[in-house]
């Protein structure tokens, strides 16, 4: 495994100590969740709170069973797979059956994780590796959504704007503020932001990945709104609607699964963004944020690769 | 030189006695094929136009338009001599692929008696149970005079249709197979 | 010569799909139902049994520098009988096996024995090779067949088991899944074996 080329660079003293490590980032990262949750049982009340708790349980029980069957070292305290438990309950919705809430736990923790070689081997993003399996597994029961406070069976923005009932659309404020029929933690875009700006702040996140992955879907779907002659909300739409700020702002910037170097990390948004709106506008999903993030997780060595810079000095090599 | 026109003489033999053993199996399998797709179709005729004494392909006199996608067969179907029924065969365009379809009319009462689909490859569990005769059963009766039209709420008006859950683009595509067999219908068929 | 031998050795030691992990292709695609899987597992045999056959009796006549075309000349015939055949008296299974039957002929399973064993040996062990090696195979489609139907469409050769099944399994990656979980499986339990036998 120890490849040369991949070897830290490693500087002469001074070193500064940080107190930065996985299971405080990871309680970082759930802090930065915070409102987001309040939002989601602000409006989807005890129905999200039961997801979210299974979610959180299954996904602590399914990595203690899994590392101990592989021998590995049991690693629940360090947070991280309440995180993937989570962030997964947020991207499910609120109506959704617990058994299948429970698999999709299982699935992100085991297959996306725990098979590939525990935290830090990881291809995917677990949490999406899960939704993934559940959108292809029951998809009758994964887009099935409730409006907020009453649980009465509505549609999603992005599903009424695939199906061209825009005059049913809610406001850009409701969108804004959350009220709207959608996944757990997705609804609320004012939450989002908030999270990921204390995220940006606190130095977790690198702002390239969610401002080139926003800035690439508003920018493309703002030429298609002017192409179309739609008005000024089309933009606003699709990047409030769904589940991009979730993505932009807490998958995508997964430290695992997203290039290291500074240019990789903008080609990597943008790539995220293109594919986003390629299955939003033109795809048979209304939503495409869950694929585009696990398509360009698969690309981020390649990535990697191509933008590493070059030993000042260094011959250049034949890759 | 000797070498290269020995060994291709070997493949030569070796060729012509596989191309004859297959072309004996194939004398005797193919009638036996070609009565089980005249059976199939016979069968899937008389699943949308129930009740006919005969059907008859006459593509060639309606379908004169050589660049049409959509529209394959027609088959009028005939009750003592006198065309009753015309039956289509439609292949739009699925989620997957071609979705290969018969849609049958009255000409009498100009309503669709049924649709099949005869072929398909959209997602299983999904787009895959348009195929069941619970969604093709949603389509009997319509009147061909109007437009088709997919919805997703329970209550359905004249003319609209309950799409297959989660699989809306099948749902759709299945309309509009029918729509075109039933333009053609109307302007051929409806005096 | 053993013959029994070499019947056996298809079916675990090295068993075509779970221990060569050769023709994955048709395997991944064709196992959505037990059916299917058992149907391909027949029409394969009777392939590989057919090509063995012939090329073990014609090994001594075939000259060595064109032996692979007339190999890909003999199973391709056997094949394209096959698929005649199955239209005419299976045609349900043939719709449901589709393009997987004509690609049996590229099958690297089949090239492979009479590559590596029907051209060497005489007529019985190359058939006693074709038999283990197609129950073998069969029984591998059975064994991923199996998983996928149950979970994927909650049902066993047709008879409805529970409903509410994952669909994954039985659309491409449910392949994928069932086929590497099985190969950890057996790879843990060989590794367990060579355990206690150098222990």
């Amino acid at each position: 495994m120890a490849n040369k080329d991949n070897l830290l660079v490693v500087s002469s003293s001074p070193h500064i100590h940080s107190s930065n490590n996985v299971s405080n980032s990871m309680r970082d990262v759930i802090v930065a969740l915070i409102p987001a949750l309040i939002a989601a049982l602000y409006y989807f009340h005890f129905a999200a709170l039961k997801v979210i708790v299974t979610c959180i349980v299954v996904a602590i029980i399914s990595e203690y069973i899994s590392q101990k069957m592989m021998k590995r070292d049991i690693t629940i305290k360090d947070s991280s797979a309440i995180l993937t438990g989570l962030l997964l309950a947020f991207c499910l919705p609120p109506s959704i059956p617990l058994w299948i809430a429970a698999i999709g736990s299982a699935v992100a923790i085991i297959i996306g994780k725990q098979m590939f070689g525990g935290l830090g081997n990881n291809i995917f993003n677990p949490a999406l590796i899960g939704r993934g399996f559940l959108l292809a597994s029951w998809p009758v029961a994964m887009t099935n959504w409730t409006a907020p406070f009453d649980g009465v069976t509505t549609a999603t923005p992005l599903g009424m704007i695939k199906e061209s009932v825009v005059q049913e659309l809610p406001s850009i404020s409701q969108l804004f503020m959350g009220n709207i029929g959608g996944c757990i933690g997705e609804t609320s875009a004012l939450a989002l932001i908030i999270g990921g700006l204390y995220l940006l702040v606190k130095g977790h996140i690198d702002w390239r990945i969610p401002f080139s992955y926003l800035g690439t879907v508003f920018a493309l779907t703002a030429i298609v709104g002017v192409a179309n002659g739609e008005g000024s909300w089309f933009p606003l739409y699709h990047l409030f609607a769904g589940g991009l700020l979730l993505g932009a702002f807490f998958m995508a910037t997964d430290w695992v699964t997203s290039p290291i170097t500074k240019k990789g990390r903008i080609i990597f948004g943008i790539g995220c963004g293109l594919l986003t709106v390629l299955i939003r506008l033109k795809g048979g999903f209304p939503e495409g944020v869950c694929y585009s993030i696990l398509l360009m997780n698969m690309v981020t060595p390649l990535i990697d690769r191509y933008t590493k810079a070059r030993v000042l000095g260094g011959v250049r090599q034949h890759a | 030189m000797r070498k290269v026109l020995k060994l291709s003489l070997f493949l030569l033999i070796v060729a012509s006695i596989a191309g004859f053993s297959i072309s004996y199996v194939n004398g005797i399998t193919d009638p036996l094929i070609e009565q089980q797709n005249a059976e199939k179709k016979q069968s899937s005729f008389n699943d949308v136009y129930p009740g006919a004494d005969d059907v008859k392909d006459e593509s060639k006199k309606y379908i004169t338009n050589d660049s049409d996608e959509v529209v394959k067969e027609v088959n009028i179907a005939y009750k003592s001599n006198i065309p009753v029924g015309v039956i289509y065969t439609v292949k739009p365009n699925g989620y997957n692929g071609k979705i290969e379809m018969l849609v049958g009319f009255d000409i009498n009462s100009k309503k669709i008696t049924a649709i099949k689909i005869l072929s398909q490859s959209e997602t299983p569990g999904l787009g895959a149970n348009s195929k069941e005769s619970f969604f093709s059963d949603r389509f009997k009766g319509l009147n061909a005079e109007s437009s088709i039209e997919i919805v997703k709420k329970e209550s359905v008006q004249d003319n609209e249709v309950l799409a297959i859950t989660a699989a809306t683009i099948t749902s759709k595509a299945v309309a509009s197979g029918v729509n075109v067999a039933r333009q053609h219908f109307i302007s051929n068929f409806a005096k | 010569m053993n013959l029994g031998k070499e019947f056996s050795k298809g079916i675990l030691s090295e068993n075509p799909l779970f221990r060569l992990t050769l023709g994955m292709c048709p395997s991944l695609a064709i196992t959505t139902s037990v059916f299917n899987g058992l149907g391909m597992g027949i029409a394969f045999t009777v392939v590989l049994l057919a090509s063995n056959i012939v090329i073990s009796l014609l090994r001594k006549v075939i000259p060595d520098s064109i032996r692979i075309p007339c190999y890909i000349v003999i199973i391709a015939t056997f094949v394209t009988m096959i698929e005649m055949i199955m239209h005419a008296f299976t045609p349900e299974l043939f719709e449901s096996l589709g393009i997987f039957i004509p690609l049996i002929v590229v099958n690297c399973i089949i090239l492979g024995r009479a590559e590596a064993f029907a051209n060497k040996n005489s007529l019985a062990p190359s058939i006693m090779d074709a038999l283990g090696m197609g129950l073998g195979y069969t029984l591998a489609l059975l064994v991923v067949s199996t998983f996928r139907e149950i979970l994927g469409a909650g049902t066993f050769l047709g008879y409805a088991i529970f409903g509410q099944s994952a669909l994954i399994m039985i659309l491409p990656p449910g392949a994928f899944i069932t086929l590497g979980c099985v190969l950890a499986f057996l790879n843990k339990i060989q590794n367990r074996t060579k355990h206690s036998v150098n222990s």
